[in-house]
């Protein structure tokens, strides 16, 4: 099941978090989220450690914490889109498809002036590019 | 990877000094007693010298080769501590390390929130962790201390000490040795009770000399051998108390509680210290390291018979295979101590401890292999932990050190609560060594790993992991952040609260200045709880207020929030003051200042009007400064100004400040007791305060309020309390009022929330950066703006207009009084008045305010002359001036009368402003303006359009056409007349009023269309050029006369100037154009019953529509003038008809006109251009006919005048020729007509249609026709339809 969907922004400034948990635990997504970005300056700094992978953008499972695992994605504006999942047994290629599809809704809900989560910083038309 | 020696770094000195040979101790009271003397025990006492730096021993254990040991310990332990440590008893004891250190560590509230310092931590953890860690992580390692399952706590030497004063002291050293006084580890068999042992007789020589002493050794050593014994005097500091400047016990002695460490060892001299130094290195050299050598042998030599080479370990095997079945019990079977695998333990450890890291290794091998098979796990996990150790500090095979780690930790973990103590030993170990590798990420999620059930201990773990983060490379600031509000919660968990506090606040320095709002608030309102559940209530506010401004917080959070952080505030027993409040926000955007000098403001509205506006409206009434030259006075009054560069305000007048509060919240918050602070001082001649000042205020900001709110006598601040609903932004409107002249200057706002705390906000801080940049260009100190030089109270005039409807109809028009009031006692003169929008209001006249309105508008008809006089010039864009001596003072207010009239739909914003001069000369301001403004919403009424078009049958007469719409929703109004205005004009309704409005009245969204006929009254022409001052208008009535008796007269007093400006308004291109028409409009709402609207009653609405131009097909117009019908004999000759042409020159200037008579086009269009000039030149123009040769005329024998007009085109087309001039050339006089003879030759009967002539018409290019370059100079006008019907005669 997927927890919880984020979108922090290339400054590492939180866009959007939305959980989907029934739970009162905004808080504790919060910090895995923000703890993720580490992880996510620390694979963007060493890409040679994460290994082949399957598309460069996405940066697969980050790190385990708790029951939850968190993926990344980093697009070309460095906009990162942060997953947290309590499926422990997940392919990466699946997550790839997700990961578009997120952004597909990211970007096209934003042209229907819906969230909006990606013009604070006027990377509506690059997110695109960066999408698989 | 460092290449550094692995006994170098923290794991190999923490190994050297826990790992060593274990010495346990067994004393006499006696003993006991002399020691304590020095504040120490006897242990104690001989601990600091336990440890050698250089004891440089040969060594040689299982290999022939001998090595030199350098650095030596021993670990001392009274024999009823060697046990395993009571669980409970070290669970407290921890806890109480970890309280003190809180007690310690905890942070000084005012100090700064620590600072992450990233290049420190690239050089030592140590500096950057705190140090408890370190003695926390020791007690834990010792926690695990003797432990059955090793064997380097097993006591590798007994020491006996005996005072010289016990009785009998050689049987208190044999008494020693009954076995139930000795460790129960020893008697059941986990180690080896044959102990050798060291006898040392302690004398304290306070007691007396040594005799004795010497007495009893000699016995000793002969009852237990020679080298054995050692007589050990302490206390030789007879004459008092010695004071030790290094004192060696100081950093051992750790619960200072008993005395101060300096009195430690006072009686012991120096000697005495050297004598405990010699016993203990020789105890070393000469006894513990040769035993242990000793014991390594023997044990290798046993292990290697019985267990190496290939056949013993098939044996091995062999046998250990037949124990499994009674080996079921999670810590595998019990090996006693002389049992081979704890014998191989033993030789292991022993190696281990003097170095031999070889030997140590192969047997930790040997062993690990066989507790596997016996499944005797914890064992095997201590077994794995050494190998781990030992390769590490071999430096052989990381992978290995590390896989042998995991194993043993892992092991540990699986047996419960068996194994956990070793586990966190073992994990403290590991973590260790990855941080001796630079692992720290590594190490971080071990220490995550060896949190177990225990709070306190995992809060402790987590703290650790967390600065592990820190210190890995690059830092991972964020898991940092985490794992210390992760660690936090612990603490709070365990009520150590200290701990929390100070870990929530390492951890805000992570989050600080980050937009993760949510994970900041978290923190922040936690740290403030905890502070204020230790009572410090100030440095928790402090930290509530970073979280009040929540609005991205659900509304229960933001309820709790406000509601914890008032209870805090309650809780300080006094009203807060906070400088830097967030609740509400402050628009400082928002924030305007007005204050009036010279100028003064009727009504808010005006002063948001932009001072340009102003300026530019009263520019003509002002006094310029070049005419202030003349009077010295005045020009000092301005120098002062000048020089100050100051605002001035007058004393008693209100200097306002409005500003908008903002509630970012979603819950309502009341404030309260909002007021300016304000800085008064009563010298004016003050100049601007340095900026040392300014950055002084800073500090003390909240002191100085307090005395600005206690020091108010010198002027007054108003107050206002509202109610913030949630979201709700509020403009707020403050003033200041100084009483006195002196100098006034506005700080900031305050304000109470909710009534317990004071919220400041420093307008001069708050400003934008950009406005104080911009300040600087022009010169200007930034808080200019806010500081005011009072002068003495002047006059101050009160200005009103009632009653100005907010709303009004296009075209209402209403009579207005301006009423003027003057409080003070000095009068005011030389009052002139400006109005921005002359078109909607206009200043009416004195006797105006008598005359009852719509009344007055009443045509006079017997007294034409006095409306006359009505010069609606008069008015026009110039300064008012109130009639002269015009003087108010006093109670009665000065009224004037004032026309308005809702000119055009739309927001209209009118401004006016009234110049006044002050009576009293002794004053700096010698005038002030009064500025009103009022808005005013005209809403659209009647959609009015012309149309003219001239009757073809008629000269200089007109068709006009009406077309009225009702613009509005819901409003009916009564239509009343149409006058006209301009030269000579008379109209003339087409049809009768009552069919046109059978209902009287114009309906919401009627239409309605009506015909006038629109003659120039030519009895008038002949008055002259001066039209403009004579226009002769002429009104249609719309409403029947039955029902309202009122003619409007359009020349009265305020219509007649509204026209006016109405004309400037509408002025179109043709402005030399003087054949124009205006029209005005009259009606007024129409109520059939009492119906309440939003006009009054009795009102007149106008509406003016200007410069219709006449002369729509050029400046001229003619009329063929001739007979309809004529008979005629053909038989006899052609017919020749006689016409006449009046020509009408409309414009101002003579026109050139030239007709073109046009023969049939069947005829080829022959013209034959004769220039005839009539009027001008006298030429003669009778005289020949060119008569046109006919051909192919077709000749309709049945044209009847009944004929259908599509047989008339067709037919009468070119059967008649012109005869006379073909061309005919003339000039025209202005405003005047002529007569041109036509003739015309009819061959046939029928009827023809006499239109094919043309008329061009040009003005002069000079003279008056320059003035408008768009104006059209020549023209040509189609001749129009001319039918003309000839039968034949009978």
């Amino acid at each position: 099941m997927i927890v919880c969907v984020a979108v922090v922004g290339h400054q590492n400034n939180p866009l959007y978090i939305q959980s989907f948990t029934e739970a009162d635990d905004a808080l504790k997504l919060h910090h895995i989220v923000h703890c993720s970005l580490d992880v996510v300056d620390e694979r963007v700094n060493n890409p040679k450690r994460s290994g082949p992978m399957l598309n460069e953008t996405f940066l697969g499972l980050l790190y385990p914490i708790e029951n939850y695992k968190v993926y990344g994605y980093l697009t070309n504006t460095k906009v990162k889109f942060i997953l947290v999942t309590t499926d422990l047994d997940v392919k990466d290629a699946d997550n790839l498809v997700l990961f578009g599809t997120i952004i597909k809704v990211g970007v096209t809900g934003n042209r229907k002036g819906g969230s909006g989560l990606l013009t604070r910083n006027g990377d509506e038309g690059k997110c695109k590019e960066g999408g698989p | 990877m460092t290449t550094m020696d692995p006994l170098m770094t923290p794991l190999g000195q923490m190994l050297l000094e826990e790992i060593t040979p274990v010495v346990m101790l067994i004393s006499t009271p006696s003993v006991e007693e002399a020691s304590r003397k020095n504040g120490l025990s006897f242990l104690q006492m001989l601990t600091p010298f336990c440890s050698f730096d250089n004891i440089d021993v040969p060594v040689r254990t299982a290999s022939d080769q001998p090595y030199r040991l350098h650095k030596f310990k021993l670990r001392l332990f009274y024999a009823s501590d060697v046990k395993r440590p009571d669980l409970k008893e070290a669970k407290e004891q921890l806890k109480q390390v970890i309280s003190e250190a809180g007690e310690k560590e905890f942070p000084d509230s005012n100090s700064d929130l620590p600072k992450i310092n990233l290049e420190l931590s690239s050089s030592s953890e140590y500096e950057n962790t705190p140090s408890w860690f370190r003695f926390l992580n020791k007690e834990l390692v010792r926690v695990a201390s003797f432990s059955d399952h090793e064997a380097f706590d097993h006591p590798v030497i007994c020491l006996l000490a005996v005072s010289s004063k016990d009785e009998q002291p050689i049987n208190r050293f044999v008494d020693f040795f009954n076995t139930n006084k000795l460790p129960s580890l020893l008697n059941d068999g986990a180690m080896d009770p044959k102990v050798s042992k060291h006898y040392l007789l302690v004398h304290d020589n306070q007691d007396g000399p040594a005799d004795r002493a010497s007495k009893i050794l000699t016995e000793m050593r002969s009852t237990f051998g020679t080298s054995d014994c050692t007589l050990l005097c302490i206390n030789s500091s007879l004459d008092g108390p010695f004071k030790h400047q290094d004192n060696p016990w100081a950093s051992y002695i750790t619960n200072s509680s008993s005395s101060p460490t300096q009195d430690l060892g006072c009686f012991l001299k120096m000697d005495d210290i050297d004598e405990i130094k010699v016993l203990m290195q020789d105890l070393s050299s000469k006894h513990i390291i040769p035993n242990m050598e000793q014991k390594i042998r023997i044990l290798n030599q046993q292990v290697s018979a019985t267990r190496k080479g290939f056949r013993n370990q098939i044996k091995n095997l062999w046998w250990r295979k037949g124990k499994e079945d009674g080996a079921d019990s999670l810590n595998g079977p019990a090996y006693n101590f002389n049992s081979i695998e704890s014998q191989i333990r033993v030789l292991g450890d022993y190696a281990f401890m003097l170095r031999d890291y070889e030997l140590a290794l192969s047997n930790y091998r040997l062993i690990s292999t066989d507790y596997k098979i016996d499944k005797a796990w914890k064992r095997y996990a201590g077994v794995q932990e050494m190998m781990g150790l030992t390769y590490f500090i071999l430096d052989q095979s990381r992978k290995e050190a590390e896989y042998c780690m995991e194993n043993a930790f892992n092991t540990y973990l699986k047996l419960g609560s068996l194994g956990q103590l070793n586990a966190t030993r073992c994990g403290l170990w590991w973590i260790e060594m990855l941080k001796a590798r630079d692992q720290y990420k590594e190490a971080a999620t071990v220490y995550f790993r060896i949190c177990g059930e225990d709070i306190l201990h995992s809060a402790v773990m987590l703290e650790q992991a967390s600065y592990c983060y820190l210190l890995s490379k690059p830092s991972m600031l964020r898991k940092y952040g985490f794992h210390l509000v992760l660690s936090g919660e612990q603490y709070k968990k365990c009520d150590q609260i200290k701990h929390a506090i100070r870990t929530y606040r390492c951890a805000l320095s992570v989050f600080k200045g980050t937009t993760w709002s949510y994970i900041n608030d978290h923190v922040h309102f936690h740290i403030g709880q905890w502070y204020a559940s230790l009572g410090m209530y100030d440095v928790a506010v402090k930290h509530m207020t970073e979280i009040l401004y929540c609005s991205h917080q659900s509304k229960t959070t933001q309820e709790l929030f406000l509601s914890d952080f008032l209870q805090i505030v309650q809780k300080t027993g006094r009203t807060f003051e906070v400088t830097k409040l967030q609740l509400p926000v402050i628009n400082i955007s928002t924030l305007r200042v007005i204050h009036e000098d010279h100028r003064t403001f009727g009504s808010p509205s005006a002063a948001n009007i932009r001072e340009g506006l102003w300026r530019s409206l009263e520019e003509e009434m002002l006094p310029s400064f070049s005419a202030a030259k003349t009077n010295w006075l005045e020009l000092q009054s301005k120098l002062i100004l000048k020089k100050h560069n100051q605002n001035v305000c007058v004393a008693g007048e209100a200097v306002k400040v409005t500003i908008e509060f903002k509630n970012p919240l979603q819950i309502s918050i009341p404030i309260s007791t909002v007021t300016l602070v304000c800085k008064y001082s009563s010298s004016t001649d003050e100049v601007i305060s340095n900026e040392n000042e300014s950055s002084m205020e800073k500090d003390n900001k909240v002191d100085r309020f307090r005395n600005m709110s206690s020091d108010n006598s010198s002027f007054m601040v108003s107050e206002v309390d509202f109610l913030l609903g949630g979201g709700e932004t509020t403009m707020i409107q403050l003033s200041a009022t100084p009483k006195e002249e002196g100098t006034l200057e506005i700080i900031g706002v305050r304000w109470k929330l909710s009534g317990t705390i004071v919220g400041f906000y420093n307008f001069e801080l708050g400003q934008p950066k950009k406005n104080i940049l911009k300040r600087r260009k022009t010169k200007h100190l930034p808080n200019e703006k806010f500081k005011f030089m009072v002068i003495k109270s002047i006059p101050k005039l009160q200005g009103s207009i009632h009653p100005l409807p907010g709303k009004a109809y296009a075209g209402d028009l209403r009579q207005l009084v301006l009423e003027l009031r003057n409080p003070s006692e000095f009068p005011v003169k030389n009052l002139k008045m400006k109005i921005s929008h002359p078109r909607f209001l206009i200043i009416g006249k004195q006797e105006n305010m008598m005359s009852e309105f719509p009344a007055c508008l009443r045509k006079n008809t017997d007294s034409v002359q006095s409306v006359m006089h009505d010069n609606p010039n008069i008015t026009t864009d110039t300064v008012f001036l109130f009639p002269e001596g015009t003087s108010v003072q006093g109670e009665t207010p000065f009224l004037w009368p004032l026309w308005f009239r809702a000119a055009v739909p739309g927001d209209i914003s009118l401004c006016m402003s009234i110049y006044y001069e002050i009576g009293d000369v002794s004053s700096i301001i010698k005038y002030r303006t009064l500025r009103l403004h009022y808005n005013v919403q005209v809403l659209p009424s009647l959609d009015v359009s012309f149309q003219i078009c001239p009757f073809r049958s008629r000269l200089e007469e007109f068709l006009v056409r009406l077309d009225v719409v009702n613009k509005t929703s819901s409003e009916s109004f009564q239509v009343c007349q149409l006058s006209s205005v301009g030269h000579q004009w008379e109209i003339s309704l087409v049809q009768a009023p009552d069919s046109i409005f059978p209902s009287q009245s114009l309906m919401a969204g009627q239409a309605i269309s009506c015909f006038y006929t629109l003659k120039k009254s030519r009895r008038l022409s002949t008055l002259g050029d001066d039209v403009s001052t004579s226009p002769v208008r002429s009104d249609a009535r719309l409403v029947p006369q039955i029902i309202e008796d009122i003619v409007y007269d359009v020349n009265s007093a305020p219509l007649v100037n509204f026209h006016h400006h109405e004309r400037l308004q509408q002025e179109v291109s043709s402005k030399g154009d003087i054949n124009t028409v205006d029209f005005v409009l009259i009606y007024r709402p129409f109520r059939s019953s009492d119906d309440p609207g939003l006009s009054t009653p009795s009102s007149v609405m106008s509406h003016h529509a200007c410069h219709f131009s006449t002369a729509s097909t050029g400046p001229i117009s003619w009329l063929v003038d001739g007979p309809q019908t004529m008979h005629h004999d053909f038989s006899a000759s052609f017919c020749e008809i006689n016409m006449k042409m009046h020509i009408y020159n409309s414009s101002g200037a003579t026109t050139f006109v030239r007709i073109d008579t046009l023969d049939s086009a069947g005829n080829g269009g022959h013209i034959n251009s004769v220039n005839v000039v009539q009027s001008a030149t006298t030429d003669n123009q009778a005289g020949w006919h060119d008569i046109t040769p006919v051909n192919e005329l077709k000749v309709t024998s049945n044209a009847l005048e009944t004929q259908s007009g599509k047989a008339l085109s067709l037919e009468s087309a070119s059967s008649y020729i012109w005869s006379g001039s073909s061309s005919t050339h003339l000039n025209i006089e202005a405003m005047s007509s002529v007569e041109i003879p036509l003739q015309i030759c009819v061959f046939s009967p029928g009827t023809y249609d006499l239109s094919n002539y043309v008329l061009n018409w040009k003005l002069p290019s000079n003279g008056q026709g320059d003035s408008d370059e768009k104006r059209q100079h020549s023209g040509q006008c189609q001749g129009y339809k001319y039918y003309l019907t000839v039968l034949q005669s009978t």
